[in-house]
């Protein structure tokens, strides 16, 4: 397995066996992002093939990320979401994820429950309290592990702004959640 | 970066969301990298043939053309678009001036012809005057006499003639001038005085009594200018 440097540097010359390797890493991490971003399944599939058609289009003419390819395939896969979202406002909830995690789980004990619920909760809230803004910076963040940096690049922010944005939706989220945890 | 301990909660929820299975559908995942290795192979072929066309041109690593060869038929491509490029501008140079013209905003000058002469109509001729006809003088006919000062003249040698209807024209050759009103230089034309001489020798002034030139008023000179004729 080569190391990320050198697998960018073959898949730029086209290397047929680097650009599969490619594919093989992250196109579950991008297809999970996106389905968190537009909760289609059949969307964020798309959005996938997309991503990597571009890559190969940027590398065939020269081009491409010459760095941090996977910001740069997270920023594509931004881009395209909004796109999208542009022609076809989708309203599916984001509990496709946690369904998926959730199935085959049996006798769940009161830890589990409560967690489920608290889950639940913070899923709610993150698609009914966060502004879009907030919502793609926790996503990138915590999600996804992406450093400030990576993150102001990929949405194309300041590195303060982003910030702000981060600390004001997880103060949003907080306060989302002690509602509903003292309603219930 | 450190967070609001209020906020632990939450980054523990979203820790365990980051953990939670959403995984790719095999299904979808394999189709989907089936599609991509085809792009790759597509990509992969054209790609290549750029590379082998590239590196034909350049001569490099073993193709057969040589880099001489190479050069030349560089030289010969240009040439060739080149003398296309002239072709095609002779071949359009009116639309070309016009689209030059509209860029720069000239105003169109309009040619304009002369309507074609359609031959089938009657041509107007206009109608010629009599030319004058030269008639011979008859015979016979008497020369004008031209008299100066009472001589005959040739008519050939009077400068202005009057008419040839008139036979006989008195014409003053040197004629007098007549003073008239008029000032101004009149060269030539100014009378010589005659000069009159004096019989006796002119000097009539004298001094002293002139007898011969008494008159009758009693012994007084009239024409001395300088005599002492004191009465």
């Amino acid at each position: 397995m080569k190391d990320g440097v050198n697998l960018l540097k073959a898949a730029q010359k086209l290397d047929e066996e680097a650009l599969s390797a490619i594919f093989d890493e992250f196109a579950p991490a991008i297809y999970k992002y996106t389905l968190r971003l537009c909760h289609d399944p059949i969307v964020a599939d798309n959005i996938v093939g997309d991503v990597f058609a571009q890559l190969l289009e940027q590398f065939a003419g020269g081009k491409g990320p010459r760095t941090n390819l996977r910001s740069y395939l997270y920023q594509t896969a931004y881009h395209l979401v909004v796109d999208k979202s542009r022609d076809n406002s989708h309203t599916a909830p984001l509990e496709v994820a946690v369904d998926r995690y959730e199935k085959g789980r049996f006798t769940p004990t009161q830890t589990q429950i409560e967690e489920r619920v608290m889950m639940e909760a913070l899923i709610t809230a993150m698609n009914t309290e966060l502004t879009e803004d907030q919502r793609h910076v926790i996503i990138l963040r915590f999600l996804e592990d992406f450093s400030l940096k990576e993150t102001a690049d990929i949405i194309g922010k300041e590195v303060n702004n982003i910030k702000v944005i981060q600390n004001r939706g997880i103060a949003r989220l907080r306060k989302a959640l002690d509602l509903q945890m003292e309603e219930s | 970066m450190e967070f609001d301990p209020n906020n632990d909660e939450v980054i523990k929820l979203l820790t365990t969301l980051k953990n939670s299975n959403g995984a790719y559908p095999p299904e979808l995942l394999a189709t989907r990298k089936a599609r991509y290795l085809q792009q790759v192979a597509q990509v992969g072929i054209a790609a290549g043939t750029g590379m082998g066309i590239k590196q034909i041109l350049k001569g490099g690593n073993g193709a057969g053309v040589s880099p001489v060869a190479g050069t030349m038929l560089e030289t010969i491509l240009v040439v060739a678009i080149v003398a296309e490029a002239g072709a095609l501008g002779y071949f359009y140079k009116d639309k070309l001036a016009e689209l030059f013209n509209l860029a720069l905003g000239k105003p169109n000058v309009e040619q304009t012809a002369n309507p074609p002469i359609d031959n089938s109509l009657p041509v107007l001729q206009a109608e010629s005057t009599a030319s004058p006809t030269i008639t011979e003088t008859p015979p016979g006919t008497p020369s004008p006499v031209i008299v100066i000062n009472g001589t005959f003249v040739a008519p050939s040698e009077v400068v202005n003639p009057v008419g040839p209807l008139n036979p006989v024209v008195n014409t003053v050759v040197n004629p007098v001038v007549v003073p008239t009103d008029r000032n101004g230089n009149q060269y030539g034309h100014t009378p010589i005085p005659e000069r009159t001489k004096d019989p006796n020798g002119g000097n009539n002034g004298g001094n002293g009594n002139d007898t011969s030139n008494s008159d009758t008023n009693g012994g007084s000179n009239t024409n001395g200018n300088n005599g002492n004729n004191r009465p």
